[in-house]
């Protein structure tokens, strides 16, 4: 079943894939920025502060995605004892901390002009914040506990603790009264966001998504070389 | 044109300071993380190369003996 | 399919997150009051007294209400059930209309009067060009 992760046939096709993720996030980055500051209309209401949300939506999205799969890979290594597993979340998460904060501070810049205040604790910002806090400490704690099993365990365990923030950011919108909007895009019902404004969210989502794979090869690669550098060649 | 990409009926700032933002972390994140796959790779090759080159520079030396070899039983 | 480890392991992690996912309900439903960003003016109403404290409420800006005085802006906030009197001195957010979301910050004077301090502008989730707007409007 996890023949597809064993590192060493990874890092082989890794080291050559990163090139051309580096060059498919330029092009396609280029796109979504060409269509998301120049060729998008702008709003009937926000004029052109709509154009914020184009690099917030998706980084707000990515960041929540990647944190899940760091929790869903933890319970891979708790269940199956499978310690690759962990390899990959140590290197999914510096790109998913990033896009949290981008999220957080385009969404500040974004509420100046619109809601007329930068920040608000209500339940999405503070639930954004709290996930923040929990990529935090994961990352710290794989840089304090030296001890590889230790760190293992105790960053698996921070993630599945974290993961119940998830549905929280989720949903606050609409358990809740927030001053910030509920979600416009959804599976079941229809989105409310006009089509041409949806081609710009599309591409830089596929944009963001290719920096994170991007990142997360360098990482997992590092991560590979680190373990080599030890002279150990299985984890 | 190019007068209203930048000021955006006044919400330029905020756009043009909101993606920059996001185009500095990226690429902060991405030098980061490059420099720390660099370093790795230098201690690789420091720890790994070197041993790999001098087998080679042994193997081709062996070669060279066998020609010698067989060179030398010719004569 | 797998051991019975690995079952047990399983078993544990989903009544770990069971545990938790209860744990954090428990504790944000006693929090509610906290949690929520601001009242609606029907929950101002049933308020038992009114707190001296600082106060959201939030709604919608009735239509045809605001009334600007120099430097006072006055208008209702309604949430289609009950409404509420806003008096606020300063200026607006540029996305605060008639007919729009808002949340008021301010001081309770009673069920039906509130003196705000700070005007926030609540924005809904329709994003479109102004073009598809206009068309819609015709309609």
């Amino acid at each position: 079943m996890f023949k597809f992760f064993e590192p060493n046939k990874i890092f082989l096709i890794n080291s050559k894939v990163t090139k051309y993720v580096l060059f498919l996030f330029i092009i396609v980055l280029s796109i979504g920025l060409l269509e998301a500051l120049v060729l998008s209309p702008e709003d009937y209401k926000q004029s052109h502060s709509v154009r914020i949300m184009y690099v917030h939506v998706p980084a707000a999205w990515i960041s929540i995605g990647i944190f899940s799969s760091i929790a869903f890979l933890s319970m891979g290594v708790f269940i199956f004892k499978n310690k690759n597993l962990s390899l990959i979340s140590k290197s999914l998460a510096p790109s998913g901390f990033i896009f949290n904060i981008v999220a957080l501070v385009t969404g500040a810049i974004w509420g100046i002009p619109t809601w007329g205040t930068w920040w608000a604790w209500d339940a999405r910002i503070t639930s954004m914040v709290i996930l923040l806090l929990f990529y935090l400490i994961y990352l710290l704690s794989w840089r304090i506990f030296d001890n590889n099993d230790k760190a293992i365990k105790i960053t698996s365990i921070i993630a599945i603790f974290g993961v119940i923030n998830v549905p929280i950011i989720k949903f606050s919108v609409d358990w809740w009264t927030t001053l910030h909007q509920p979600s416009s895009i959804n599976i079941l019902s229809k989105t409310s966001i006009h089509s041409s404004m949806l081609i710009p969210l599309a591409i830089m989502t596929a944009a963001f998504a290719l920096f994170s794979l991007l990142i997360f090869l360098m990482k997992y690669n590092t991560e590979l070389i680190k373990i080599k550098n030890k002279g150990l060649d299985r984890l | 044109m190019i007068n209203e990409i930048l000021f955006m009926n006044g919400y330029g700032q905020y756009v043009w300071s909101a993606f920059l933002f996001t185009l500095l972390s990226f690429v902060s994140l991405f030098l980061i993380t490059k420099l720390q796959l660099v370093k790795e790779q230098k201690k690789f090759i420091a720890k790994f190369g070197l041993l790999n080159s001098q087998k080679t520079r042994v193997a081709k030396l062996q070669n060279i003996n066998k020609e010698i070899l067989s060179g030398t039983s010719k004569i | 399919m797998y051991g019975k480890k690995v079952k047990l392991r399983i078993l544990f992690i989903s009544l770990l997150l069971l545990i938790i996912s209860l744990t954090v309900f428990l504790i944000l439903k006693s929090l509610e009051e906290n949690v929520v960003y601001f009242k609606s003016p029907t929950e101002i109403k049933t308020l038992n007294e009114i707190q001296s404290k600082k106060i959201r409420v939030g709604g919608m800006v009735k239509k045809k209400s605001v009334v600007i005085k120099s430097n006072e802006i006055n208008f209702v906030i309604t949430d289609l059930k009950s409404e509420i009197n806003v008096t606020y001195s300063g200026s607006v957010p540029n996305l605060f209309t008639e007919g729009k979301g808002v949340v008021a910050e301010g001081f309770l004077k009673d069920r039906n009067y509130l003196v705000a301090t700070k005007i926030l502008a609540k924005h809904d989730e329709n994003y479109m060009p102004p073009e598809v707007k206009e068309a819609l409007g015709d309609k």
